[in-house]
């Protein structure tokens, strides 16, 4: 099978440092796949890679199947749209936007008329259609971050390389720009590589989500996959909002059954998690997952409760989150909005009966 | 320790209106934060009381001293950036040391001084470290020790935390938060991230356009916003915002937008006292607010298209076509809706929000 996009160990090294470890991943035709870590992950550098800005120190980088290592940025069929946004200051929106229809290596070009209606989808798309005649000077940083990805968005290449296209937009707008943005993706079907360091864009618009950390891939899969199958630490604490709780704790049989401690008190494995561990060595030592939303805060103590204190209650409005103390170690909890606990009050956490997600302390792995 | 008083503040650069009529009173001891998007006037207010910009017009008071006049290093504030602007060739002690040290006090209460602010924050183990080689967290207790450690009466903060990783933000947050507390100093918290501001604050400061929107503490910004602004600026996702009408209705009151109608609480229709039937309103629905069904619920309930979904934690967000709007519900995952799907809308009158379309003013009265 042809990708749209394929990295194959590729390496890329900045004097003595390694920004890309052996990053091999996959995009397929028609895809939308997110590239997500915190900043210093290497995100750009393999947009740059990609995009044939930089060139890769080892590995192999295919786009529809041919090898691209040597070939210059502009005969890679790829168009690019960064956070910052280099618009031309003298050029209105319009011929902003119209302007990679029209350069010299675009041939042969579309006729006039198919241009101007290309430039008139992108803008309804990105909701600027009434700023197509004022002057870049003129407009706010979302709107010329939302220029500069039109620019990308009006060719169509075989594949989209998108660095933090809409970091800058207010929380409305970016909701329904997400929106339209992932629609005029599918509807056009043009593959896309898309760097964020915000994992509810991630979720939100990834067909698959490569999760990057110094270079490295930690995991490749669909949203669904990451979050209930997390590879390790790092992504399972890395998405989902509030991220999950993950502490130290031991791994003991009580009579049948599997069971974790956790302040004291035993929490039974979930007969999955159950069968991985009867499968695995023996490890007495683990680090135990717990999502936030799963866990009901007591203000009285009731059987199998695990007692905990007070650390901060923070409001967010629609819930609050509650991060408590549990011998030694923190964890998150959620709670309704209308409950502040001052510091230091005790409290009593009760598990739903749930996934529990275990990794090695030593490696970091899932279990 | 002291309050900050601003009396009528005005801050004109040219003919440009940074910051208009402000009157505000920051209490002893109190986290308070001014929020606003870019260019609303937090930050040149933030600077008029550190006196970095002049005063164009009113009085600035810092406990029971009109401070306007006052040169920054008299006035006994202090400042936190969001870099730290921490001299990286020095230990973490004489970073902290520093601004003692410049000011000639004796090495022996100097000394005296420093451990004590190490103590408090916790940097005793590391004050011999050059400060390059610590973490971020640690970095930045160091930069609040430095400016606390001459006993200012104000803290003041802009955006000290707003580019680190959400992780490490988070985390930071409630790091802040402790030490403002545990050190009981009066501090002004300037951001554009109302998360922040929610999780944080005892009292919010909204200001939008130069001019000061609201003051009230997190749960009245968030259940009583003054007007269309600081409803739509806090809360996330942000509010629907629906042209609608008020009907009267078997002796009750309704909202009516499009299809969807929403019967008033007897005490919502009371408190609209004097605003006539048929009036025109913006209902303001927070996404948490709306209902989706498969199949029509009930009457009042209006016919729309999933336009989009986004998966949150054990929540999605459906971007839903109501007609020619769209409108954002946060619904549970569990809920297995499709993009594409037609779905009914309902709305809980119980979080109804609604405004008057001219003044844009909250018709339940605010916070």
């Amino acid at each position: 099978m042809v990708h749209a996009l394929e990295f194959e160990r590729v390496l890329k090294r900045f004097g003595g440092k390694s920004a890309i470890k052996e990053l091999s991943f996959t995009c397929a035709d028609g895809e939308l796949l997110v590239l997500f870590g915190p900043s210093g992950a290497g995100k750009t550098t393999t947009i740059l890679l990609a995009a044939g800005l930089q060139e890769a120190t080892a590995g192999t980088i295919r786009i529809r199947g041919r090898v691209v290592n040597k070939v210059e940025p502009r005969h890679r069929d790829v168009a690019v749209a960064f956070e910052s946004y280099a618009l031309y200051p003298h050029l209105t929106v319009r011929e902003n936007i119209i302007f990679p229809l029209i350069s010299p290596v675009r041939t042969p070009r579309l006729p006039t008329a198919d241009m101007r209606r290309r430039v008139q989808d992108v803008a309804d798309v990105l909701q600027i259609a009434e700023l197509l005649d004022r002057a870049p000077g003129q407009l706010s940083g979302g709107q010329r971050q939302r220029v500069a990805l039109a620019r990308a968005l009006v060719r169509s290449p075989a594949l989209y390389l998108l660095d933090e296209p809409i970091a800058h937009l207010d929380a409305k707008l970016r909701h329904l720009i997400r929106g339209e943005l992932r629609r005029f993706q599918r509807e056009r079907g043009i593959a896309t590589v898309l760097a964020t360091p915000d994992q509810l864009e991630a979720i939100a618009l990834g067909d698959r989500i490569a999760v990057i950390r110094a270079g490295e891939l930690q995991q490749i899969g669909t949203p669904d996959e990451l979050l209930t199958e997390p590879a390790n630490e790092f992504v399972a604490a890395s998405l989902g909002d509030p991220p999950m709780s993950i502490v130290d704790s031991t791994l003991e049989r009580l009579g049948d059954d599997l069971v974790v401690r956790w302040g004291g008190k035993p929490l039974p494995l979930d007969p999955p998690t159950r069968r991985r561990v009867a499968a695995g060595p023996w490890r007495p030592r683990v680090r135990v997952g717990v999502r936030p939303w799963e866990v009901t805060a007591l203000g009285v103590p009731v059987e199998g409760a695990v007692p905990a204190t007070v650390q901060i209650t923070e409001p967010f409005g629609k819930w609050s989150v509650v991060t408590v103390r549990v011998d030694g170690s923190e964890a998150k909890v959620r709670v309704p909005p209308e409950i502040v606990y001052p510091m230091g009050t005790r409290i009593w956490l009760k598990l739903r009966p749930t996934r529990l997600y275990l990794f090695d302390p030593d490696t970091g792995r899932a279990i | 320790m002291a309050d900050v008083r601003l009396d009528h503040v005005h801050k004109y650069y040219g003919r440009v209106r940074a910051v208009e009529d402000l009157t505000l009173e920051v209490r002893d001891q109190e986290l308070f934060f001014l929020l606003g998007p870019s260019g609303c006037g937090k930050s040149s207010t933030m600077r008029m009381i550190a006196g970095l910009e002049v005063i164009t017009r009113g009085d600035i008071y810092i406990g029971e001293t009109r401070v306007n006049d006052l040169e920054p290093q008299q006035r006994n504030v202090a400042m936190v950036f969001e870099n730290y602007a921490l001299y990286s060739y020095l230990t973490a002690y004489e970073n902290i040391a520093f601004p003692l040290r410049v000011r000639g006090m004796a090495p022996a209460e100097v000394d005296r001084r420093v451990r004590e602010m190490a103590e408090l924050l916790e940097l005793t183990q590391v004050l011999s470290q050059n400060v390059r080689f610590l973490s971020g967290g640690q970095q930045q207790r160091v930069g609040v020790a430095r400016a606390l450690v001459r006993r200012p009466s104000v803290l003041l903060l802009d955006e000290p935390i707003s580019h680190l990783e959400m992780e490490l933000r988070a985390r930071m947050r409630i790091e802040l938060k402790r030490m403002q507390r545990e050190l009981a100093v009066t501090a002004i918290y300037v951001t554009h991230d109302q998360a922040e501001a929610m999780a944080m604050a005892d009292r919010i400061g909204v200001m939008n356009l130069g001019r000061l929107q609201q003051v009230g503490t997190p749960d009245e910004i968030y259940r009583h916003p003054a007007n269309l602004f600081v409803a739509g600026f806090v809360g996330e996702p942000p509010m629907n915002f629906l042209a609608g009408r008020l009907l009267r209705d078997d002796g009750g009151m309704v909202a009516s937008v499009g299809g969807l109608r929403i019967p008033l609480p007897a005490g919502v229709a009371t408190s609209l006292g004097r605003v006539p039937a048929q009036a025109e309103v913006v209902v303001g629905l927070r996404p948490t607010a709306l209902e989706l069904f498969a199949a029509p619920p009930r009457d009042g309930a209006a016919a729309g298209q999933i336009r989009f979904l986004e998966r949150r934690g054990d929540t999605q967000i459906a971007t839903v076509a109501l007609g020619d709007t769209m409108v954002l519900a946060e619904v549970p995952v569990a809920l297995r809706f499709r993009e594409g799907d037609q779905v009914w809308v309902g709305a809980s009158p119980s979080d109804l929000h609604l405004f008057d379309p001219r003044t844009e003013t909250n018709l339940l009265g605010a916070g």
